[in-house]
């Protein structure tokens, strides 16, 4: 453990928790803290949804303070910086205080995206914004206040993106930036600022909306009573502002140049390809953010609920037969060949297809199941593998899909949760048929928010000589015959799904 | 007791919903295309035809297997469960008992108001 040395507090909101990690100057990560995160149902229906925020906020302080106790040196903390869950939206009153903060799965705006569809054509509105469908964003989350609490809807001071409202918190002072506002559908991902056009047609008001800045900018410095409560010591301690956790997630395994693709592994695994223009799918399907980086925006696929029907799967089917289902998983791959004796799994992770949200398809296994004339069965190390090789085949759907979208040769990088799993990157590496680099810290936003803090501080004047510094990885190469096997498990896989889908 | 106990009452509030609420009627101020609505238990069909804010018609036990939205209930009991506030939307739909079996998103976001 270093000593006196200089720590970044970093935190993340995610899908599921509140995270908070000490990076070092180095980009170590020494410590963390995770607490999971409470989301409230508001009606019996289940399409509205919203944080409790004291409870958010009292999980970041209480985080931040476990992580400074149970560190056992002294630390000069030289900045604190965030990211959070994208899309997730607070607003606030001209006091200050939260009138809705509403997380990713906030559908709300079911009720409201009539509005956004009597004034843009999906089309001239994806053009814009970079996002479909409307009812999911803060822009459809605010009609729907104008719309159903009109009260409530008067009453609104400030919009803000999640991370926003945390800058907030910790510095009193009101800042977007990129990566957030990208996610909105309230911002001109072209331009790169707030889209007058939408402002206009909805009649908002303009000062809803907080001046935005570069990933990596100073925004101002901790509150006093705030370093006191973390009984820090020292006074001007600098906040940097990050934004998206994905963002920040793929600034942490390295990706900042055209043709970079990045797997994010957490809850959900979009992959994301890197390019130096905003592109637009021209069937309004994959998203168009805006990059931390500056001049570089990104193209989006999503193969939906992959960590989670991971974490499903190890909580149904082996809490009770190990206390380290990591584990297990990982002798059973040893175990399991690729195909995995005919078991498919059908859980979900599969290609983005946003015009075709309205079904959800229903779970299914695949498998030969005991008969008069059965020789072997399928055991709990195939059923295991089958889960996450539907996990690789639904992350390969976007990836051939976001490979359309650039002529360049590109390197292919994967971090997150399913990442710290050396058997799952090989059966990616061998489905994807490339090589795949893992960054050394698999809990890359922790990384990236870090390395926002660095840039912000002047400690590097950019990424790419961070990158080449302090960043370390692994490699998965691709096995050649379970590359060639995957292909024609691959297409076996997608038949029965195509019938699958209709059940 | 429940509120709403046949299907003949839940088609009725679909249609007093469309008539005595104008938010409902201004959601669907630019809708006219027919939605059918299936029972899979009674093989029961239901169409709504919404003349956009001049007017709908319920017609029970007609079907149109043309018609741009069709959902599909599982059973009878999904409705009146929905109507009566003893099940929740989302729930029902994740959990397989009600299916969107055609229809684009845009419209079903639409339709939430009248049935939901």
């Amino acid at each position: 453990m270093e000593n006196n040395e200089n720590k970044i507090i970093t935190i993340d909101i995610s899908s599921n928790s509140v995270k908070i990690g000490l990076v070092s100057e180095q980009l170590k990560l020494e410590i963390t803290d995770s607490q999971n995160i409470n989301v409230i149902n508001e009606d019996l229906d289940g399409f509205a949804k919203r944080f409790d925020m004291d409870d958010l906020w009292n999980k970041v302080n209480n985080g931040i303070n476990r992580i400074l106790k149970n560190y056992k040196s002294v630390v000069n903390i030289i900045g604190i910086s965030s990211c959070t869950q994208r899309i997730a939206t607070v607003f606030l009153d001209n006091s200050g205080d939260v009138i809705y903060g509403g997380p990713n799965i906030d559908i709300r705006g079911i009720d409201s995206a009539y509005m956004i569809d009597d004034e843009f054509s999906e089309r001239d509105l994806f053009e814009i914004t970079g996002h479909s469908p409307p009812l999911l964003f803060c822009l459809a989350r605010l009609l729907w206040f104008k719309e159903e609490e009109e009260e409530t809807y008067e009453k609104i001071n400030k919009v803000l993106m999640l991370d926003d409202w945390l800058v907030y918190r910790l510095t009193g002072n009101y800042v977007s930036d990129l990566s957030s506002a990208a996610e909105s559908q309230i911002l001109d991902i072209k331009k790169r600022e707030w889209s007058s056009e939408i402002i206009q047609t909805f009649d908002f008001d303009p000062d809803f909306f907080p001046e935005i800045v570069e990933s990596g900018t100073i925004v101002g410095e901790l509150k006093p009573e705030l370093a006191k409560s973390f009984n820090l010591s020292q006074n001007n301690i600098p906040v940097i502002k990050t934004g998206g956790d994905t963002q920040a997630t793929l600034l942490g395994m390295g990706i900042i140049e055209d043709g970079d693709i990045g797997i994010s592994l957490g809850t959900t695994a979009p992959v994301h390809l890197v390019v130096n223009k905003p592109i637009f799918d021209p069937n309004n399907n994959y998203w168009t953010s805006c990059h931390s980086i500056k001049g570089k925006w990104l193209v989006e696929g999503h193969a939906g609920n992959t960590g989670a029907a991971y974490n499903w799967f190890k909580e149904c089917f082996l809490s009770s037969l190990t206390n380290n289902s990591d584990y297990s998983i990982e002798q059973y791959l040893k175990n399991s060949t690729p195909g995995a004796f005919s078991t498919f799994a059908f859980l979900g992770p599969e290609k983005m297809n946003i015009k075709n949200q309205t079904s959800i398809k229903r779970g299914v296994f695949v498998f030969q199941p005991p008969t008069m004339i059965s020789e072997e069965l399928p055991k709990i190390e195939d059923f295991a593998r089958s889960v996450l090789e539907n996990i690789a085949f639904g992350i390969f759907e976007n990836y051939q899909a976001i490979k359309g979208f650039t002529d360049l040769s590109t390197r292919t990088y994967c971090a997150g949760g399913m990442a710290k799993s050396e058997g799952f990157c090989k059966i990616l590496a061998s489905v994807l048929n490339t090589e795949i680099s893992v960054p050394y810290t698999k809990d890359s936003a922790f990384i990236g928010v870090a390395m926002n803090t660095l840039k912000g501080l002047n400690y590097y004047s950019d990424y790419r000589s961070m990158i080449k510094n302090l960043l370390t990885y692994e490699k998965n190469f691709s096995n050649p015959t379970n590359s060639d096997n995957y292909k024609n498990i691959y297409l076996e896989w997608k038949n029965l799904k195509n019938k699958i889908d209709d059940l | 007791m429940s509120k709403f106990d046949s299907i003949e009452s839940c088609l009725k509030e679909i249609e007093n919903r469309y008539t005595n609420t104008e938010k409902v009627r201004k959601k669907l101020a630019n809708y006219d295309e027919p939605i059918q609505i299936r029972f899979l238990d009674t093989n029961r069909s239901v169409l709504l035809l919404v003349n956009k804010d001049q007017g709908i018609e319920v017609k029970d036990n007609v079907s149109d297997e043309n018609a741009p939205v069709k959902i599909d209930f599982v059973t009878e009991n999904t409705m009146l469960e929905l109507f009566n506030k003893e099940l929740g939307a989302v729930k029902a739909y994740s959990s397989g008992k009600i299916k969107v079996m055609e229809g684009k998103i845009k419209n079903l976001m639409k339709l939430k108001s009248l049935m939901f």
